[in-house]
């Protein structure tokens, strides 16, 4: 019976020994611990620097590459990340991460040629499919046609995602050379050309005013005015013709721009897309 | 018994390791050392189980991060000592920090909502005075130097600061009269605001091409007259009355650093 109590009253002791040093809040696991909570609370340098006093762990070093993934160190991130590629269980993961990497800083030689999917599983090679289709969209050389651009996303998605495909293959942009000469024969048509409307029914209305008051001037032998009405006549014509060049680049610029944020609020709204460890 | 005293050891000695970090904390934020001051409180408030530190952690938090400059997490954990405060002595601090950092931050808006709330929810009764100077600090910073007048003479008819403000208040330019009398004698406006060249070069150019502008009409050149009337002297009497009021802008504004750049180097009173 006496040989019972102090049994129970050894593991009891070196149970409590055992919390005691798992709560040493400088210890690596404590440390590790630490580190998850500054990474949930979003404070990822601190997390980090917690996350490097228990590098043997692979969870900690995970997400040590996370939290560098999120202060925008990307390449220290990536090289962490390939360190549990071989003998690690985040090996998997910690390839989709780099994948995840590659798309944010638009590595598209990975995303695109360096192609392990093989041993991934669904979800994540899934995941990877539709991040070389969206590197795609937002470069804008897409090699597919349209079916087998669309064939990784979900039917939700599908119809938003072929409206941005149709956008990018077949670019409805205003050519500016086409612009220049629309100008040069009749004022302003530069302008209607793309759809600048405003400025092209003015341009015409100026050219034809000084031309009228020029040749009006002429006419009444006001050889000065007449000569002075030429100039801005002129003026105003070389004036429409670069505008409708240049208005047709902006229109081009604009155009490209609105379909890339409608690209880049599509990854964020789908949020598997998003950074960050889930 | 030995049992509960080997209890009572371990209890006590992990009592004592967030004690030690407490204590490690602290004379990190006393050395100013302030990033590692926020790591250490926040290890105290990950391992505090019993949430005995909560208000103190998240109070030095929050003075960390506005010594640091970073005012939004300086509020998010300011405002947590203040949830987590028992007494109004506690209350209180974080309350007026939280203020202070909407003053640096320049959301003066919210610190005096925030006060006005506390006035009228007769909250901290007992430093209706400092709510007062906190008021007043609030309006200099959103440049309103009279309402941050009235908030110091509430405090003291004669308050330093008060007296101050009010000084700052009638150096200040009426943008509204600077633009109105532009409108009616070219020039005046810059004149008011101190820019006289500027004025002159108004007035003149608006006399030249109004008078050209009226010969015109006069001479039954109607078209000239409306070519020169609306190119130049129009241009130029815009010109006029925009320029008055973005000058006595530009003067307000000059005003309003000047007045917050005393306040920092030689104002000795508490500041946000």
């Amino acid at each position: 019976m006496k040989n019972i109590s102090i049994f129970s009253l050894i593991l009891f002791i070196v149970g409590l020994s055992s919390i005691y040093s798992q709560s040493d809040p400088y210890s690596g696991v404590a440390r590790f611990n630490f580190g998850k909570y500054l990474f949930q609370q979003g404070d990822f340098l601190r997390a980090y620097y917690e996350f490097n006093y228990y590098l043997e762990n692979d969870t900690s070093k995970y997400l040590s590459a996370i939290s560098l993934r999120e202060m925008g160190r990307i390449s220290e991130a990536n090289d962490r990340l390939r360190g549990l590629i071989f003998n690690s269980p985040l090996s998997e993961k910690a390839r989709y991460q780099l994948y995840r990497n590659a798309f944010l800083t638009g590595d598209e030689f990975f995303l695109r040629e360096n192609r392990s999917l093989l041993y991934f599983p669904l979800e994540y090679s899934s995941n990877i499919e539709k991040l070389t289709r969206f590197d795609y969209l937002l470069k804008g050389d897409i090699p597919f046609d349209e079916a087998e651009f669309l064939q990784p996303f979900e039917d939700s998605l599908r119809d938003t995602v072929s409206l941005l495909f149709k956008a990018r293959k077949y670019p409805q942009v205003k050519n500016p050379v086409k612009a220049a000469w629309l100008s040069a024969i009749i004022p302003g048509a530069g302008k209607i050309y793309t759809r600048d409307y405003g400025d092209g029914i003015t341009a015409f209305l100026m050219v034809g005013l000084f031309t009228y008051l020029a040749i009006d001037n002429f006419d009444a032998n006001h050889e000065f005015r007449g000569v002075l009405f030429t100039g801005l006549a002129g003026y105003f014509y070389a004036g429409n013709i670069y505008g409708s060049y240049s208005s047709a680049q902006i229109f081009n610029v604009k155009y490209r721009t609105n379909i890339s944020e409608s690209i880049k609020k599509l990854i964020e709204s789908v949020d598997y897309f998003s950074p960050g460890e889930k | 018994m030995k049992i509960l005293t080997l209890l009572l050891i371990l209890f006590s000695s992990l009592a004592a390791q967030t004690g030690e970090i407490f204590y490690k904390a602290d004379s990190l934020y006393n050395n100013e050392n302030f990033f590692d001051a926020v790591t250490e409180y926040k290890r105290l408030l990950f391992f505090d189980a019993n949430e005995k530190y909560s208000y103190e952690a998240n109070f030095k938090i929050g003075l960390s991060y506005k010594a640091g400059g970073y005012f939004d997490n300086a509020i998010e954990f300011l405002a947590k000592a203040l949830k987590n405060a028992k007494t109004e002595e506690k209350r209180y601090p974080a309350f007026v920090e939280i203020i202070r950092c909407n003053i640096l931050r320049k959301t003066t808006d919210n610190a005096l909502t925030l006060l006005k709330n506390a006035i009228e929810n007769g909250e901290y009764l007992s430093r209706k005075n400092e709510i007062y100077y906190w008021m007043g600090w609030a309006e200099m910073f959103a440049d309103r130097w009279n309402e941050a007048s009235a908030a110091f003479s509430r405090i003291e008819v004669e308050h330093p600061l008060k007296k101050f403000a009010s000084q700052v208040h009638n150096k200040k330019y009426d943008v509204t009269f600077a633009k109105l009398i532009s409108y009616i004698l070219p020039g005046s406006g810059q004149f008011y605001s101190g820019e006289y060249l500027s004025g002159v070069m108004s007035l003149g150019w608006t006399v030249l091409w109004g008078y050209v502008t009226v010969d015109a009409f006069a001479s039954e050149r109607v078209f000239d007259g409306f070519m020169v009337g609306n190119l130049l002297w129009f241009r130029f009497y815009r010109g006029n009355y925009e320029n008055a009021e973005k000058f006595a802008l530009e003067k307000n504004n000059k005003i309003y650093i000047d007045a917050l750049l005393y306040l920092q180097n030689n104002f000795e009173g508490i500041k946000p």
